[in-house]
């Protein structure tokens, strides 16, 4: 028999919200939230908004993912009570953030799922809402920052969001299985494929000639 | 170059992906930018401190009322879901948030509503988290048990400090060290173990185990055959070197799985659908598999090779009972 006792695991993530971690599990916030307890709504924002506003940078145009990350809680809020399965709370959250994402997009007259941004992230009209943070970088590093968005962006929706999660809200591989409840392996192959599909369009990309 | 950076952080900085990191940080979710909706009530303010100090008064008014109702409650008897207990003395039944705590040598049965029972062996800690409010949850701190259930599938739930235990409707034994460390033999049935978005199927004769740090084994039968020791030895730690010292790896793994029985296909399924094993050969077990056991319908490839979970799940119980007729048993 192979030696499965000494074979490489994967770190179980940390902060995750299983039984017996430290922190009510997400099962339990999902369960108080659905009875109407606030307080472990709260809790269920501080764990989840960096996946929802991951998932939503990978779908919308950057100036209006702030205000949609704002509107998936309180539509989830609103309807806390259809949730089924409480431990579900993340991919149910990441549901309602890829509808949202649609929804805002078919009302925006976008015609390509994920690439109406592309106007948005090219365009520095006075009301686009830009990070704090990118204020205060080169504009070279910003530019660079919006041609590697861009790219992710237009790969495949399964390579996009999860690379989102991990290069833009820095969740790590497990982190990112348990909120949108993909088995591990699945999100290993995301990542590891989307990247190389990613590095292929950057250096595409970076041979074009300038216009 | 090793995804292991990609992955967790851990082995080798990739330079590309630590270069997007740093790009991309600036457009990362900022807690301090970014207040959530009025999740909870805001605070009155001074010109409402009349209409807060009548809205206590009404408060105090109603809590003892409910205090009232409780109190009546109590006296007639609760009509509060419970477990019957047998065996320790002094108690008759176990609600939602009790304990039951066991000296060595004792051992206590709790009755499970119609669905069944639990018997708790002695030095175990064992708490209800639900009488089937919504579910029927237990937590086994430490200690072992043994479940015979007949609900209909995941109508009952052990949590242990690892992993959650999903009854499919079976008879099993559970154990949980003092480390944690939880391990389920499947004695009639079968039980899903998941923690942390994995998920393990566990037939009847088969075991598995799952540590926090760890996470789960694969599950696999008393007797695996040659073949499939063969196939672990490439899958598990040290497996990418192994490999590349056969001459042809892919055609010796694709001999091996041809020779694989029913039951070895139970561990090759879970290698397939977890983590750690190469690529290479995770995608010989799909198509192996695939070959065997066509996809359901209304599951394409696609589907599965993304990760749906729905998608997976329809294709492990496609295959499923394939490891209720193989196992020959010691």
């Amino acid at each position: 028999m192979g030696s499965i006792e000494s074979r490489k695991y994967a770190t179980a993530a940390t902060g995750a919200s299983g039984p017996g971690r430290e922190g009510a599990s997400d099962a339990e916030l999902g369960r108080r939230a659905r009875v109407g307890d606030r307080e472990a709504f709260a809790r269920i924002y501080e764990r989840h908004a960096p996946a929802v506003h991951g998932v939503l940078v990978a779908l919308a145009p950057w100036r209006d993912v702030h205000d949609l990350v704002q509107d998936v809680f309180l539509l989830a809020l609103r309807s806390i009570d259809a949730l089924d399965d409480p431990e579900r709370v993340g991919p149910w959250l990441l549901a309602i953030a890829r509808n949202r994402a649609r929804d805002h997009l078919r009302a925006a007259g976008a015609t390509r799922e994920g690439h109406a941004d592309a106007r948005g992230l090219a365009s520095r009209s006075s009301d686009e809402r830009e990070s704090p943070r990118a204020s205060t970088a080169s504009t070279d590093d910003e530019e660079e920052a919006r041609g590697v968005l861009d790219a992710i962006r237009g790969l495949p929706s399964s390579y996009r969001e999860t690379l989102a999660l991990r290069l833009v809200e820095g969740l790590s591989g497990p982190q990112i299985a348990e909120r949108t409840g993909l088995t591990h392996g699945s999100v290993r192959v995301n990542l590891t494929r989307g990247m190389k599909l990613l590095r292929e369009r950057l250096e595409a990309r970076a041979r074009k000639p300038a216009p | 170059m090793s995804d292991d950076y990609l992955w967790d952080r851990s082995g080798a900085v990739d330079d590309e992906v630590a270069r997007s990191e740093t790009l991309l940080a600036r457009h990362r979710f900022d807690p301090a930018t970014s207040a959530p909706p009025a999740f909870e009530a805001p605070a009155a303010p001074a010109a409402r401190r009349g209409r807060a100090r009548r809205l206590a008064i009404a408060g105090v008014v109603l809590a003892l009322a409910a205090a009232g109702v409780l109190l009546v409650a109590w006296l007639r008897g609760s009509d509060a879901p419970s477990y019957r207990l047998h065996g320790v003395a002094g108690r008759t039944r176990l609600r939602a948030g009790e304990e039951l705590t066991t000296a060595r040598g004792e051992s206590a049965r709790v009755e499970i509503a119609q669905l069944g029972e639990v018997e708790l062996d002695g030095g175990s800690q064992l708490r209800v988290d639900d009488c089937g409010e919504r579910v029927h949850s237990l937590y086994l701190a430490r200690g072992s048990l043994r479940a015979r259930i007949t609900a209909r599938p995941r109508a009952f739930q052990i949590d242990t400090p690892a992993c959650r235990t999903v009854d499919l409707g079976c008879a099993y034994e559970l154990t949980v060290d003092d480390d944690g460390r939880t391990s389920v033999l499947v004695t009639h049935g079968q039980v899903e173990m998941v923690f942390g978005g994995r998920e393990v199927y566990v037939p009847a004769h088969a075991r598995c185990e799952w540590t926090r740090e760890r996470g789960p084994s694969w599950p696999m039968f008393a007797t695996p055959s040659a073949a499939l020791r063969d196939v672990l030895a490439l899958a598990g730690p040290g497996g990418d070197a192994k490999g590349a010292a056969l001459k042809a790896p892919k055609d010796f793994v694709d001999e091996r799985l041809r020779e694989c029985t029913d039951g070895d296909t139970l561990t090759l399924w879970h290698i397939y659908d977890g983590e750690g094993a190469p690529e290479w050969l995770r995608e010989s077990i799909h198509a192996a598999l695939a070959r065997e056991f066509p996809l359901p319908a209304g599951v394409d490839t696609a589907s599965i090779e993304a990760g749906d979970r729905e998608a997976r799940r329809r294709w492990r119980d496609s295959i499923a009972p394939a490891w209720r007729v193989d196992y020959r048993g010691d």
